[in-house]
């Protein structure tokens, strides 16, 4: 088992927002979290990486048998957990290549890799994801399209190589061409880690026409509603979320 | 003691002569702590009347390596040095300092002055590219108890150059600079002051610059440590086609107090003005920054910006920043702002859900704030300087 969340509840000024959620993630499986607006689906993103704004009031979060729960969210990222976030944060000042490079050696796979090598890996998969070495002189997401800071989402998980990596809306601000570019980036990342989970957080399923979910979690109110396989998302279609929670 | 620290005390709250009380934030009961200290360390000071301080630098000894200064500096034919001490300063040199102040406005000068130990008068002639360390004059001089220097520096026409002027010299109790610039028209000069005295250090920190016509005055101060900091900036731009840039960087903490002072005058068409302030706010630091951009009536073209930006890192901070403009003329660009903030919860979670530290995070985004002005100060040994005791400081607030 990768992921396993146990009845998680979470929340923010003290507003409940997930009302026992409870999941299951394979090791080297695709899951699609789905919902309405104001479901909870970021918040069990954040939640997962360790947002301190966003208390766990019971529940606990399993990652490859390790206990998480009140881990800090750079000892999360080490344990393997990876978020690609909706709205990448811009960093004035830090330039690019050098945020890359710090994170990338703080991981413990590149412990012994030196910074020419470190730079080379970073160009090599930044050459396979279309991007420029403009990225590279820039600060961090600072100007980037919402295209261009997707794809550095993407450039950071491809480095990191996490065992586990939740993307939350990564469709979001992209145009048709950038949205499939970016899922199928995501899908060669799947091929070359089989390992690797994902957890997909989306409101559309355009996605899936790029990458297949082997089972769909509609999440309402703060709760897993329902559960299936990609033909959930037919019927999801057909009804809507009111329909489907009904 | 306690009688003369009483007098001084109402001398000082006097109209004529209340030189510790530049600001009105300033506790009575702060200023008789200061005075305290101050008369600890200078129990003979006089205090009848400013003709006492002249009578006070004639007394003084020591005029050692002055000459052999001279001879060493004076081999530069393109840079005239002319260095005293107090005991050697002839009174015309003693006049012409204290005739420059108008005490009754620059009344923070008073104290300092009268302490005077060097007297430093540089001239560079005409069509001049040079490039001056301050800390080269005194470390001549084997100097390391300066209490206060006065430095004159005189930039001839059509020459181009930096000044460099370091603190760090942790012992001192009280530290004190006034400088006093003229550019020369279409002359250029980059002064850079990195100020990092102990925590105990009363610093007083003064710069007077008159600019004629198409000169260009650069202004790179980082303040890093101190215990009072006083600031007077007063900048005159008297002719036209005049530029001016301020940049500046302050890194308080502990009981880290620092009063600053900065006035620009446009005075003449076509002039300039770009100042920029960074700063970062430890423990129970505080700061008052009152700058003032002054646009005469009837001048055309001026364009002036101020921007002032402040990352607080406590609740304990106490800052007042004050910008402000007086315009008394139509045709001009003038911006002023100021940004007080915290350091991002959301950019410190993003660079941890990488697999940063904490710790590690803040300081890309603390180093990140102060990259900018830093890369933009154009003496690289300087920068590097800068840094080094940027990150020994970051580490050590931590």
């Amino acid at each position: 088992m990768n992921l396993i969340i146990k009845d998680l509840y979470v929340s923010i000024n003290k507003k409940n927002i997930l009302k026992g959620v409870n999941l299951i993630v394979p090791q080297g499986k695709i899951h699609a979290i789905m919902g309405p607006n104001g479901s909870g689906k970021s918040t069990l993103s954040l939640a997962l990486a360790g947002y301190p704004a966003y208390v766990i009031k019971s529940g606990s979060i399993l990652l490859n048998g390790n206990n998480i729960t009140h881990l800090t969210p750079h000892n999360r990222a080490k344990k393997g957990l990876f978020l690609a976030f909706q709205y990448p944060l811009e960093i004035p000042g830090v330039n690019n290549a050098y945020f890359l490079k710090t994170i990338v050696k703080t991981h413990v796979r590149y412990k012994d890799t030196g910074a020419v090598k470190i730079m080379s890996l970073i160009e090599e998969y930044m050459l396979k994801l279309g991007m420029s070495s403009d990225f590279l002189k820039r600060d961090v997401n600072e100007g980037f399209s919402g295209g261009e800071k997707k794809r550095n989402e993407i450039l950071q998980m491809f480095m990191l190589k996490p065992s586990f990596s939740i993307l939350d809306e990564i469709d979001s601000g992209l145009d048709i061409d950038a949205l499939k570019f970016v899922s199928i980036s995501i899908d060669r990342f799947l091929k070359e880690n089989p390992k690797s989970s994902v957890i997909l957080v989306t409101h559309y399923s355009h996605l899936f026409k790029y990458i297949k979910p082997q089972k769909i979690h509609i999440l309402i109110n703060g709760k897993i509603a329902t559960s299936g396989d990609i033909s959930l998302v037919q019927k999801l279609e057909k009804k809507g979320y009111q329909g489907l929670s009904n | 003691m306690k009688k003369d620290i009483n007098k001084l005390y109402s001398h000082l709250l006097s109209d004529k002569f209340f030189a510790w009380k530049i600001s009105k934030n300033f506790s009575n009961k702060y200023l008789h702590y200061l005075l305290e200290k101050f008369l600890e360390i200078f129990p003979q000071y006089p205090i009848d009347n400013i003709s006492t301080i002249t009578k006070n630098l004639q007394e003084k000894k020591d005029d050692s390596g002055i000459k052999s200064l001279e001879e060493k500096l004076n081999g530069n034919k393109s840079i005239i040095y002319k260095v005293y001490s107090s005991n050697s300063m002839p009174q015309k040199i003693i006049n012409q300092i204290l005739n420059m102040y108008n005490f009754s406005s620059v009344k923070h000068y008073i104290m300092p002055l009268c302490l005077l130990k060097n007297a430093i008068f540089i001239d560079v002639l005409p069509n001049t590219n040079f490039n001056i360390s301050i800390n080269d004059i005194k470390k001549i001089l084997n100097d390391n108890s300066v209490v206060s220097d006065y430095i004159h520096i005189h930039v001839g026409k059509n020459s181009i150059g930096k000044i460099e002027n370091t603190y760090n010299q942790s012992h001192l109790l009280i530290n004190s600079s006034i400088f006093d610039i003229i550019l020369e028209e279409n002359s250029y000069l980059s002064f850079t002051n990195l100020q990092n005295d102990s925590s105990k250090t009363h610093s007083f920190f003064s710069i007077i610059a008159n600019q004629k016509r198409k000169s260009t005055f650069l202004l790179n101060n980082i303040f890093l440590n101190s215990y009072i900091t006083l600031n007077y900036i007063n900048i005159n731009q008297p002719e036209v086609n005049c530029k001016s840039f301020i940049k500046w960087l302050l890194i308080g903490s502990k009981h880290q107090h620092t009063f600053d002072t900065i006035k620009i005058n446009h005075n003449n068409d076509n002039g300039l003005s770009l100042e920029d302030f960074k700063s970062i706010y430890y423990d129970n630091s505080c700061r008052h920054l009152d700058n003032l951009v002054l646009i005469r009536k009837n001048i055309q073209n001026i364009r002036s910006h101020q921007l002032s930006k402040n990352l607080v890192l406590s609740p304990n901070v106490y800052i007042k920043i004050k910008p402000s403009m007086k315009i008394n003329s139509g045709n001009i660009r003038c911006t002023h702002g100021v940004v007080i903030d915290k350091l991002d919860k959301n950019i410190i979670f993003y660079m941890c859900s990488r697999g940063l530290n904490m710790k590690v995070a803040e300081d890309i985004v603390l180093i990140s704030f102060v990259k900018n002005l830093l890369d933009s100060i154009d003496h690289s040994v300087f920068q590097k300087t800068t840094w080094f005791y940027l990150k020994y400081r970051l580490w050590i607030l931590k």
